[in-house]
């Protein structure tokens, strides 16, 4: 629907002068002081004040998505010893009090830079309206799209000329059921499509230039350059809006093709794709890193939905939690050493929790009841454990929290107001989060 | 049974809901016209005063008053969403003096000190709030009537006449003037793409500028109204109109299968009358040769009956009713819950029988009531827009309808019941409904000159006027009368001069005066048809055309919005590559052959955008040439290339 409904929310975007600036002489044409020109995306960040300052401004987000769901038990509420508990027991970590699952060693070492939210207690218990739920962080209203989470950062704090897309989605799985169909489904809701993710990963990546072989790279840029003359006198004689939206799209892409190193794996630092470990979730993350220390406003970062295991539950968990564990412990202490934790925020969470009781198959349900997520970054303390549950885990004991006010607390950490309406001529009132849903202010610095 | 609107159930929802008017457009354009202040009455005192309302004050109440002082709620009693309800006022008494700002409450309650003060914890700008001032000082006593019309009602001996008169007549009254028309060769292009789908070749642009001035035109229209083009052309806008994109999981593949495909292609290549096509397609019974495919309409929806109803609304009322699920149109007062769960009410005893594409109907049930969001419920009867209902017996609370064999026409199969609802709604939708007329006639308008004499093209209520209502009514009665005769109306469309014109140099002309040629993107097959016969291939392929259609797939959009995904395929597709490759392309062989770089550009510029390039664009294009003087196949490729995927070629002309 409307790619004008944004004015109310413009305010919130881009106040840094320095940046303010920058837009203004890209939208004009002209040099800002080196002598680069204007329709060269890359050449943008070539003057290092302008570049620096619009950096320093920029938020960032690092969702890393576990779809399926993960357990609590084997990760941030472990309950050893007791019938719920399973077999991996729990280990102290350096938050006095604080016990996470032995299989995340690391994230114990280093819990004082995390905080975890043990109370989650949500009312989606299948797949795909859980994923809905916690993706859009609102109930569903039929008949409207509401942007997931990315779409609407992405609106919020994305910017106009950046190299790098908005809203990145990494995630080389084609499948993953539910999730599958939620992929396919309309992310960016109101937003409209320009807010919608680009997807890269596996056969995803799409700036691949291999592309068309038969045709030489050099050969692809002298057509397009003939185009750009030929439609950008086409628009001026005619006034064309068509040409317009169309030279547009293809500055976009042309940005955007310049920037193509920057999603290949291949070209990170082989030292911190060791670090990272192997696999496609672990060379993902570092990627997401990567992409935030070069300006991505939000990264999602997936594999499918691996995380929902309904047979052999321990079996499978002892493999994932544990690559989990030193993936988080490498992003976190590497945003931090690179100065960037600050002004990132970095969630790891499912669409709901697992079941105390273990079924029939080895494995564990799905369980929306009470469950955990860790989040940590910008705008939030450092090693606060909110909330609690029951001996079992069965229910939450202490300060339930909701979609809303995860989703509440997620935009005000980064700076924006979470009840704020959006524009959108003819549709209804919508906010970002509805019912002024509390944030969970123990969080928030 | 109690039926709650969906939307209603997640109780989360705030019991009004926030309005604005319903469509973008009409804001975008009211901006231009506060500089040129429109006049689309003929003299009275007040007729500045109805353009601003309509530009200025209506959207601007509906944005932040509507909400309680509208069709839903009326808070003291007073309703701003007409201009009748402002002048009648409030419980307490009149809220605007007409030409009296100062003196009106309406005015005085918007400045930012006042007590009581509106909108509550909002502030209008001073630039609303001038609006607002500016408005009352022009009102007249009388209530604002409908824009002036002839004591008659005029005819005209064609559907081309009514159109050139009738708009031209708009030019003057707005004080524009209109564009050149095309010269006959971009008029030949413009005409192919829309009746046949494709770009013409060379030969027949040829042939038709050779043939006789005086009848050229009609004599072409006519063949291509008679060709299978046409048919197939107007299967791909219908189909999209009808039932949107297939998307994927090969849903494209079962409405070939399952015939919907023929039956729209030979609903056109036979020229059936419209209400016969739309009958075929409510009733969904394959009884006749002509009607088989027809129930996929129903079909493809699967059982889900509000959407049946949110897609005939527009169908057969020329207006989307999807906003009236859960509460009355919060904007436009003739249309209510009623009836959008009239028209659910409609088709909810009908349920696909699997493994083909048959509906069955029940001969009982489906009784349902509504709630809004009061959380009042009441009935649901068949009841059209127009307020007539179709009448049917209800059964009593609690008493149960026994169904049974002697109930339907196919005994044990009970697939068909002897009293159809479907039928019946059908036959009442499509007798006495001028609706559907205009539905047709304004939605054929704007695939052809680019927007809806009502616009949205699916949004003809109360919210929206037509930009020329005489000739909207006119056309719309013509196309009645006249057995809904689809071929004779867009013939006269083509014809006309409104249909044959150029662009403008300049000027903020508003796009509803249809001045000049309003811009279209070529549809996805359009484009892939188009390419084929830039490129001299012949037979037909059908991979591009998913190819296009897929990156591509926009078919009259409410406004265009170019993708980076939709760059990038244009910018690198295989499949173009294929289609340029000198082996397969006689085109590519051609220009290659051709003596001189300067001769290659001339016949390229001809061979794709049918025209010659000027001084610039001729020294451009050598210069390209010149900076790849290796594989001259290869460089034709590219050159051709850039021509078809710029803007020229992806427009009509």
């Amino acid at each position: 629907m409307s790619r004008q409904g944004v004015e109310r929310m413009e305010s919130e975007r881009c106040r840094v002068d320095e940046h303010t600036l920058h837009r203004r002489l890209f939208l004009r044409g002209l040099s800002g002081g080196a002598a680069v020109s204007a329709g060269s995306f890359s050449g943008l960040f070539v003057n290092p004040v302008l570049a620096d300052a619009a950096k320093r401004a920029q938020k960032h987000c690092i969702l890393l998505w576990l779809c399926g769901a993960p357990s609590q038990f084997e990760t941030w509420d472990p309950k050893p010893g007791r019938p719920s508990g399973g077999p991996f027991g729990s280990i102290a970590t350096s938050l006095p009090g604080v016990h996470f699952s032995s299989l995340m060693p690391q994230c114990a070492g280093i819990a004082d830079r995390l905080n975890v939210v043990r109370s989650m207690k949500t009312a989606q218990t299948e797949h795909l309206q859980a994923i809905t739920l916690l993706q859009q962080g609102n109930p569903d209203r039929a008949g409207f799209t509401r942007p997931t989470l990315g779409s609407a950062v992405s609106q919020a704090v994305g910017q106009l000329d950046s190299r790098l897309p908005n809203f990145i989605f990494i995630d080389p799985v084609p499948g993953g059921n539910e999730f599958e169909s939620f992929k396919a489904g309309n992310w960016a809701g109101w937003l409209g499509a320009e807010h919608a993710p680009v997807r890269i990963g596996g056969e995803y990546t799409p700036l691949d230039r291999q592309l068309s072989d038969a045709i030489p790279q050099h050969d692809r840029e002298a057509r397009e350059s003939l185009r750009r003359f030929l439609t950008g006198r086409y628009e001026r004689a005619r006034d064309s809006r068509i040409a317009r939206s169309q030279n547009a799209a293809f500055e976009r892409l042309r940005g955007m093709t310049a920037s193509a190193e920057l999603f290949d794996l291949e070209r990170l630092p082989a030292e911190d794709r060791r670090r990272y470990g192997p696999g496609s979730f672990a060379q993902h993350t570092l990627l997401a890193r990567s992409l935030v220390e070069h300006g991505a406003p939000f990264v999602m970062v997936a594999n499918g939905m691996n995380w929902d295991n309904h047979v052999f539950q321990h079996e499978i968990h002892q493999m994932l939690v544990p690559e989990l564990d030193n993936v988080l412990f490498q992003l976190i202490t590497d945003l931090e050493q690179r100065g960037l934790l600050d002004s990132t925020l970095v969630i790891a969470m499912g669409e709901f929790g697992r079941t105390p009781w273990i079924n029939a198959a080895r494995g564990r349900d799905h369980y929306p009841d009470a469950w955990s997520l860790m989040m940590t970054g910008c705008g939030l303390r450092r090693g606060v454990v909110t909330g609690s549950t029951d001996e079992d885990g069965v229910s939450v004991t202490d300060r339930p929290y909701s979609e809303q006010n995860l989703f509440a607390t997620i935009f005000r950490a980064l700076g924006l107001d979470p009840y704020a309406e959006y524009d959108l001529p003819g549709l209804p009132t919508f906010h970002r989060v509805e019912n002024e849903a509390a944030v969970i202010q123990e969080l928030l610095v | 049974m109690d039926f709650r609107g969906r939307c209603c159930e997640t109780g989360l929802v705030d019991e009004a809901v926030s309005v604005s008017d319903w469509c973008a457009m009409p804001q975008r354009y009211w901006f231009f016209l506060c500089v040129l202040p429109v006049c689309l009455q003929s003299s009275a005192v007040g007729q500045d005063a109805s353009a601003l309302w309509s530009q200025q004050v209506q959207p601007l109440f509906d944005q932040y008053c509507v909400k309680c002082h509208g069709p839903l709620e009326q808070h003291s009693g007073l309703e701003l969403d007409t201009v009748a309800g402002v002048l009648q006022g409030a419980d307490g008494g009149a809220v605007v003096v007409p030409g009296k700002p100062e003196d009106s409450r309406l005015f005085q309650y918007l400045a930012a000190d006042s007590e009581p003060h509106m909108p509550p914890g909002k502030q209008l700008t001073q630039a609303q709030q001038r609006s607002v001032q500016q408005w009352i000082s022009r009102l007249s006593q009388a209530p604002e009537g409908q824009p002036v019309v002839s004591a008659g009602v005029r005819s005209f001996s064609s559907v081309t006449e009514a159109v050139d008169v009738c708009i031209a007549e708009g030019w003057a009254v707005r004080g524009v003037a209109a564009a050149e028309p095309v010269s006959d060769g971009v008029w030949c292009r413009r005409v192919y793409l829309d009746l046949a789908g494709r770009i013409p070749t060379a030969a027949e642009l040829d042939s038709f500028l050779q043939s006789p001035v005086g009848v050229r035109r009609a004599e072409l229209v006519d063949r291509l109204l008679q060709s299978g083009e046409y048919a197939v052309r107007m299967r791909e806008l219908w189909d999209v109109f009808l039932l949107g994109r297939p998307g994927r999981n090969g849903r494209e593949d079962r409405r070939r299968q399952h015939g919907w495909w023929s039956f729209l292609e030979g609903a056109f290549r036979d020229n059936r009358p419209w209400d016969e096509t739309v009958r075929s397609m409510l009733v969904a019974r394959g009884d006749r040769v002509e009607d088989r495919g027809a129930s996929w309409f129903l079909y493809e929806r699967r059982n889900n009956h509000q959407a049946i109803a949110e897609a005939v609304a527009p169908l057969i009322y020329g207006t989307r009713i999807d906003c009236a699920q859960c509460h009355d149109h919060p904007l436009t007062r003739e249309i209510r819950q009623a009836h959008y769960w009239g028209l659910v009410t409609a088709f909810n005893r009908s349920k696909n029988v699997d493994g083909g594409a048959v509906v069955a109907e029940s001969a009982t049930g489906g009784f349902v009531n509504f709630t809004n969001l009061k959380k009042e419920s009441q009935p649901a009867l068949m009841v059209l827009l127009d307020e007539r209902v179709v009448a049917e017996v209800r059964p009593g609370e609690g008493v149960k309808e026994e169904d049974g064999e002697s109930l339907y026409v196919d005994g044990g199969a009970k697939q068909v019941p002897k009293v159809s609802r479907r039928e019946v709604f059908a036959e009442a939708a499509l007798t006495g409904n001028p609706l559907l007329a205009r539905a047709f006639v304004n939605r054929m308008w704007s695939v052809l000159l680019g927007r809806g004499l009502v616009h949205p093209v699916d949004e003809m209520n109360g919210r929206n006027p037509a930009s020329h209502p005489e000739l909207l009514d006119w056309l719309s009665r013509d196309f009645e009368s006249h057995g809904y005769d689809v071929q004779r109306l867009i013939r006269g469309l083509v014809l006309s001069r409104v249909y044959g014109l150029g662009v403008l140099s300049a000027g903020d002309v508003p796009v509803s005066a249809f001045a000049e040629a309003t811009e279209r993107p070529l549809t996805g097959e359009q484009i892939a048809r188009s390419w084929r016969v830039v490129a001299g291939v012949v037979a037909e392929d059908d991979g591009l055309r998913r190819k296009v259609t897929g990156a591509l797939p926009d078919v009259s959009p409410r406004e265009y919005s170019a993708t980076w995904q939709q760059a990038q395929f244009l910018s690198g597709t295989e499949a173009l590559a294929e289609l340029l490759r000198p082996e397969v392309s006689p085109t590519v062989v051609r220009l290659a052959a051709l003596p001189s770089v300067e001769e290659r550009v001339r016949e390229s510029f001809l061979a794709v955008w049918g025209r010659l390039p000027d001084v610039e664009e001729q020294e451009r294009s050598e210069q390209f040439f010149a900076a790849h003087a290796g594989d001259v196949s290869a460089a034709v490729r590219d050159f051709l290339w850039a021509l078809m995927t710029s803007a020229e070629f992806l427009t009509v002309p």
